[in-house]
């Protein structure tokens, strides 16, 4: 063992890091998920940095304080108290900032709104999902091999009512940075606003079962008008 | 027999001056072998549950089932999760504290010899009955958390899930009679002069993961019959159609759920604590703080558990995010003090030491992935994604794992008389750091790019899923090949007799294990130096240094650590 | 107070304030439970913790003082509570080696009863009554197994 691969590993792990910080999450497409994207930089940042620092020392005491042949017993000091209460001041004052932004964070996205424009049901079952567009009586099924494709649109808020039909599913975004359970005998709710148009992939994230890799849906994010047309036309005609 | 007199090659007695036959294993109330059959049982399921992961590994690597079915796929994942954390990891923590519980206090045995045989052949027969649902039409496949109504009857039938809850239960009533043994040993066994706070700091760790067992232990198993009741006996706990709840399950598991991963960590902090010390030639720096960081740690674990269910939307968020962000703080208190123990001290890198410093850098990468899942905006991201499979697996891999192998490097020369080979031990070391980190950081982008976890398959159209899946099959498949390189080196050392003989203190160790011969006498100890501090051996070395004639040398520390070289034939 | 009781005082102080917490904010009936009930496990140790080691302060074999005291010796020599220790320095061992026993092929016995019983659970009474039975007959070899020393 060399003495300078006291130096390689940390070097190695910041490096790592530094790759993750750029490939970071799926670009967020709604307001709640931009105020995610907010969240997880700050709290990479402190974890960076915090990364740094520890890394830094263990790898500075791996590297001066090595043994080097035959010596004198070293100073057997086991106790400061000033350090140790420092140490423990740091990561709750730490801590507690992590906590006030997420708090913060939290209130914002998870706040209801009473009367929103746009209500869809959303109904897990083993092994797809029934998109039902609770004012117009619009509905989509899924069905394994075939995903539904939800189409909603840009700017609106959507209130999704999200119900179980047999075990616990997940509607899971990740372009949207946020899940949210579908529980037999729960009537959970998820708000957002998406703000960029696309098509995003979703899929179940809660093991359910045999097929559940294959639980997968996408919502397509289309203008307030394409989607009032696209409305109009899955209606059945009177 | 004095241990010089034993020849290289001749296999060491488990006890030293007994036989070792297979009746005196299957009838022992010896500590000692007692924690053996854990180690090696442990060892053992560690490697069934690992060779299940590589062949999920196989089937991931590539977009689309290659060989296997998805129901195939279920069962291999929940065997792992159920094989590593009750099976593996358990028994590892139970063999150790077995062992060195009563020689780190200076006490001939436990509180209750034959109640401790009986927790380690539950825990064997436990293992045994959870994985024959493998042999009777298909093990559990609902995940180690077993979530309602999914468990239930109508969604999971067949007798290999009942069998995984019937082997759960023996693994919980074992490991609940284990801590009452340790509890009962640690206040009422300790050798005179052995107050509290001379207590070495893994014997520490110990008491509190005791307590932890006894009071979370009994809600698994409460929940794990309300589930069979539901199962067999017509009940309706957790279906929502006649009235139960189906979050009630999520709230009983884990309740006991994140305790449990405590359970699994606490000790091996100890175990890192034993070791840094010793190979850092200084005494744990802040010996009562620690303490006091492991009791906070033990404390807070009961108020955190919901923190697995931020994405339920029926928790209180706020409450949970609070307590899970607290409790990191006394968690990475005690990476200052191992930091601090270091510190100007005389660093040495045989094998126990590499782990210990591997753990260090492997467990705070996962520890600092810990408050993104305490914070639920972030959380509602990445729960059930691979970030958390992940995080786990380099806190309790990382973590757990590391400080097994620095375990089992530290003490196995103590627990059979043979130090383990020496070059062996570092190749094993730097295979394991490459695997593990190449297996799972890459897990980290995979959960940020919205792969979910437990799916046996996932579509070609994320291409950059397939190319992060090829580096963690190559990493799992370097992780095999270090374990052959560990097993080889057991074998070689310890069962075919080519590792050195120990001496009873190989290491210059600090604690009263390093006072007796490897391995210990029947009743552990044929004398016993007087204990003033939490380092009774290391006052007596320093004690004998000093009171040589005037005119010698300068008091040195012993160096004992010689080389090990493998003899050959 | 003894260290040990104070262990178990810090897990029954903070279970209890984060129990009524908990309740506080959440009116979660399963969570609130069980944090009550850890209080009220571990509070009953300190309470019975702290009658023995207030009873046990003076010789063993006095059995005079007051309720409190005389409940405390009877609680200790229930759970064979032995005579206090030396004094923090005497020398270890001073008094001999003990005999340890060695061996016993309950423990095993008791673990096939339970896997009988376990399995029965799932396969049938034809196995877990038997079970039964073999249980029976380990407590009573268990209770009255005699020290067997080498």
């Amino acid at each position: 063992m060399g003495r300078h691969r006291g130096y390689r590993r940390p070097v190695v792990a910041l490096l790592a890091v530094a790759l993750a910080l750029g490939a970071c999450t799926a670009p967020p497409a709604t307001v709640e998920a931009d105020r995610v994207q907010g969240l997880y930089n700050l709290f990479l940042i402190a974890a960076a940095a915090v990364f740094g620092v520890v890394a830094g020392l263990i790898g500075w005491n791996i590297v001066r304080y090595r043994a080097r042949g035959d010596e004198s017993l070293p100073v057997q000091t086991n106790t400061n108290l000033a350090l140790e209460l420092l140490w423990w001041a740091l990561p709750t004052l730490l801590v507690i900032g992590l906590f006030v932004a997420s708090a913060a964070v939290l209130n914002t996205n998870d706040a209801k709104h009473p009367g929103a424009p746009l209500r869809v049901k959303v109904e897990g079952f083993q092994w797809q999902w029934r998109f039902t567009y609770l004012d117009s009586k619009v509905q989509l099924t899924g069905i394994p091999g075939s995903p539904p494709e939800l189409v909603l649109p840009v700017g609106t808020t959507v209130d999704f009512e999200l119900v179980s039909d047999d075990v616990i599913h997940s509607f899971f975004i990740p372009s949207f940075l946020v899940k949210r359970d579908t529980i037999p005998g729960v009537d959970n709710h998820l708000e957002l606003t998406i703000n960029q148009q696309g098509t995003y992939t979703g899929q179940c994230a809660e093991f359910c079962g045999l097929l559940h890799d294959q639980m997968l849906f996408s919502i397509r994010a289309v203008s307030a008008s394409e989607f009032a047309a696209w409305l109009a036309s899955q209606r059945p005609s009177p | 027999m004095t241990t010089a007199e034993l020849e290289r090659g001749t296999p060491r007695p488990a006890v030293a001056g007994t036989r070792t036959g297979i009746v005196d294993y299957l009838t022992t109330t010896d500590h000692k072998r007692i924690g053996l059959l854990y180690l090696f049982t442990g060892l053992g399921f560690f490697l069934l549950s690992g060779a299940l992961s590589l062949v999920m590994r196989a089937e991931l690597t590539f977009p689309d089932l290659q060989f296997l079915d998805e129901s195939t796929y279920n069962q291999l994942f929940t065997m792992h999760g159920t094989g590593m954390i009750f099976f593996f990891a358990s028994p590892v923590v139970f063999g150790l504290a077995n062992y060195f519980i009563p020689l780190q206090i200076g006490a001939p045995d436990v509180a209750f010899p034959r109640l401790n045989a009986l927790t380690y052949w539950l825990a064997l027969a436990g293992g045994l009955i959870a994985f024959s649902g493998f042999l009777v039409g298909g093990a559990a496949a609902f995940g180690w958390t077993g979530y309602a109504p999914l468990s239930g009857a109508i969604f999971s039938p067949g007798n290999g899930s009942n069998l995984w809850i019937i082997g759960l239960a023996f693994a919980g009533t074992s490991g609940i009679l284990g801590a009452i043994n340790f509890v009962a040993t640690i206040f009422s066994m300790r050798a005179p002069g052995m107050s509290m706070f001379r207590m070495p700091v893994f014997t520490w760790n110990m008491l509190v993961t005791s307590l932890l067992i006894m009071l979370t232990f009994p809600v698994l198993t409460g929940a794990l019959a309300m589930l069979f009741i539901d199962r067999t006996l017509g009940g309706h706990f957790f279906d929502p159609a006649a009235g139960g709840s189906a979050i009630l399950w999520q709230h009983l598991f884990w309740f006991f759920g994140h305790p449990e991963v405590y359970i699994l960590i606490l000790p091996f902090f100890g175990v890192v604590t034993e070791i840094i010390p010793v190979f850092s030639g200084k005494p744990v720096f802040g010996y009562r703080g620690f303490i006091f960081a492991t009791m906070l740690i033990g404390v807070l674990s009961y108020s955190v558990w919901a923190h697995h269910m931020f994405a339920t939307g029926v928790v209180s968020n706020l409450f949970f995010a609070i307590t899970s962000l607290l409790i990191a703080i006394p968690t990475g208190v005690k990476f200052f003090n191992w930091i601090a123990t270091m510190w100007r001290g005389r660093v040495r890198f045989q094998t126990p030491m590499l782990f210990c410093i591997g753990f260090l850098f492997m467990f705070l990468i996962g520890g600092l992935t810990g408050p993104f899942l305490a914070s639920p905006a972030i959380d509602y991201d990445v729960t059930d994604t691979y970030f958390v499979v992940a995080h786990f697996h380099y806190v309790l891999f990382g973590g757990s794992v590391f400080a097994a192998f620095a375990a089992l490097y530290f003490w196995l020369p103590k627990m059979t008389g043979r130090m383990l080979n020496e070059p062996l031990g570092v190749t094993h070391f730097w295979l394991t750091l490459a695997g593990m980190n190449l297996t799972f950081f890459p897990m980290h982008l995979l959960g940020l790019e919205g792969m979910p976890r437990r799916i046996a398959d996932y579509p070609a159209s994320h291409g950059d899923w397939t190319l992060l899946n090829v580096i963690i099959t190559g990493g799992s498949a370097i992780l095999a090949i270090s374990v052959v390189v560990l097993a080889w080196n057991v074998i070689a050392s310890v069962f075919m007799g080519r590792g050195a003989v120990a001496p009873d203190d190989p290491w210059g160790g600090y604690s009263l294990e390093w006072a007796t011969s490897s391995p210990p006498p029947h009743h552990n100890f044929t004398s016993l130096p007087p204990i003033r501090s939490e380092r009774p051996v290391f006052d007596a070395r320093m004690t004998a240094i000093a009171s040589r004639p005037v005119g010698g040398e300068p008091p040195v520390p012993t160096d004992p650590s010689a080389d090990q070289e493998m003899v050959r034939g | 107070m003894a260290e040990e009781l104070r262990f178990f005082l810090r897990t029954a102080a903070y279970t209890a304030v984060i129990g009524i917490l908990y309740w506080i904010v959440s009116y979660e009936w399963a969570g609130s439970l069980m944090l009550a009930f850890v209080a009220v496990a571990t509070g009953l140790v300190v309470v019975v913790f702290f009658l023995v080691v207030r009873a046990t302060r003076g010789p063993l074999t006095d059995n005079g003082g007051g309720t409190l005291r005389r409940a405390g010796l009877a609680v200790a020599r229930l759970v064979g509570f032995a005579e206090p220790r030396g004094p923090a320095g005497a020398e270890p061992l001073a008094a001999g080696l003990e005999p340890i026993p060695v061996g016993s092929t309950w423990p095993l016995v008791a673990a096939a009863a339970a896997s009988m019983i376990g399995l029965g659970l799932v396969y049938g009474p034809w196995l877990s009554l038997p079970g039964v039975a073999l249980a029976a007959i380990t407590v009573w070899g268990w209770i009255t197994q005699l020290d067997t020393r080498r």
